[in-house]
């Protein structure tokens, strides 16, 4: 959340803006989730974390391949999933009272399928 | 015996049956139960998706968090050999440390043997991090920096033949209010450069972030662009102006006021009650026990177990250090 833009600074780390990564998978039933959506708040800022370490380092390729890994897992009835890496694009206040509303812009996409 | 006690100058009284306990022998207990219930609050958090979260099926397997992370930090992995002796393997050996995390946090809220419990849950909070590098966030940073200050207050009250615990309690307090200070204005110097925090765009972007499932009436704040530079500018002049209004006891317990407000606020505007009350429970600790002690008018007849034993308490007040 706060390590993607700018320079980073433990104290005072600039606000960027907030990373999300989308689950589809093809059903029935058809599987449409953002990660982190469906668990408690300290496990969203958990996951939250997990995303913005992997887009600090450069790697989201990497982090959409463990997120794979672990779709298959808690759902294992699905024998495909896409992935969507990306961030929440937020207007400002000015944008916003002109009618402008947050968006999702995405970056990368990524398939995977089940390999046993 | 006298001991030249600034901690106990500024006690609201001393010396008489009845009288508030002064903050030397309060503010270590304080910390700890802060920390405690905090710590306890955030583990309950994460209890129903550990298994998504940190564990060995977490979207980052805890075994490649311990590859990457350097060697001589502590891990879960370090002990794998000893606790798969137990039929503790993989998975159950990080829900196993969990609980005994867990389980401690409870101990050091009851402030069963302080000293060994706040070390216990300092070392499983760091070798639960070792195996979690990547989902740490800033709370995890600052709750071990509460920690070791747990580890290092003394676990006793200071009575008169214990001068040596009595200073090293005015000492880890005064490290403590020290590292408090420069936190502070470090993070008020750094966000003063951007000017995100000037005109309000970043409180307006932090609450208005998806993951941030706070209460606030996003088209209220929208409305009324002050709002959120007056929140800006405030954050800002709170933290660079910490060491300068927390220091000198005049103005302290109106800056406290105010710094505690500010991560209520965070708390309740962006729902990170766990980062909110780790920083409440540092400065409650820090600077905070006296204003405590004489709101709740704490006596030694109010004593029970997790603020020390009452006879202890009686013979800590009527004494004059």
């Amino acid at each position: 959340m706060t390590r993607t833009l700018g320079p980073y600074r433990f104290f005072a780390p600039p606000v960027g803006p907030q990373l999300f990564v989308q689950i589809h998978a093809e059903g029935p039933p058809a599987f449409d989730e953002i990660l982190g959506n469906d668990m408690t708040q300290e496990g969203a800022l958990k996951i939250g974390a997990t995303q913005s370490s992997f887009s600090f380092y450069r790697n989201v390729p990497l982090l959409l391949e463990f997120a794979g890994r672990q779709f298959f897992e808690r759902h294992p009835e699905y024998k495909t999933v896409e992935l969507t890496f990306g961030w929440y694009t937020v207007p400002s206040r000015s944008e916003w009272r002109s009618g402008e509303r947050m968006g999702m812009r995405k970056s990368l996409k990524m398939s995977f399928e089940r390999s046993d | 015996m006298s001991v030249d006690n600034p901690s106990n100058a500024r006690s609201p009284a001393t010396g008489a049956s009845g009288a508030v306990l002064p903050p030397a022998h309060l503010w270590a207990r304080l910390l700890r139960l802060g920390m405690g219930w905090t710590l306890l609050f955030q583990a309950l958090g994460v209890w129903p998706n550990l298994k998504y979260i940190v564990t060995w099926n977490a979207i980052v397997p805890t075994s490649i968090t311990e590859m990457v992370n350097p060697r001589w930090f502590p891990h879960v992995g370090w002990f794998a050999p000893l606790l798969a002796h137990a039929g503790l393997d993989g998975q159950k050996a990080f829900v196993f440390f969990f609980a005994l995390y867990t389980l401690l946090l409870i101990a050091l809220i009851a402030n069963f043997y302080p000293k060994i419990t706040s070390l216990l849950v300092f070392v499983l909070h760091l070798v639960i991090e070792g195996s979690n590098d990547f989902t740490l966030y800033g709370v995890d940073r600052f709750a071990s920096i509460g920690l070791f200050y747990c580890v290092l207050a003394p676990g006793r009250i200071p009575l008169p033949e214990n001068s040596d615990i009595l200073w090293r309690s005015i000492a880890v307090r005064r490290l403590l209010q020290f590292h408090l200070l420069v936190l502070y204005w470090n993070a008020g110097i750094a966000k003063s450069f951007g000017p995100q925090w000037w005109h309000g765009e970043a409180v307006w972007r932090a609450v208005t972030q998806p993951v941030f499932r706070g209460m606030i009436d996003v088209a209220s704040l929208a409305a009324l662009p002050g709002v959120a530079v007056a929140a800006g500018i405030s954050t800002l002049v709170i933290e660079i102006g910490y060491p300068f209004f927390m220091l000198p006891k005049k103005p302290r317990p109106v800056w406290l006021a105010a710094v505690v407000s500010m991560h209520l606020g965070i708390g309740l505007f962006m729902d990170m009650w766990s980062f909110a009350f780790v920083m409440i429970a540092l400065n409650l600790g820090g600077f905070g026990a006296e204003y405590v002690a004489e709101l709740l008018h704490w006596r030694p007849q109010m004593a029970w177990r997790p603020f020390g034993r009452r006879a202890e308490m009686e013979r800590a007040v009527n004494t004059r250090l």
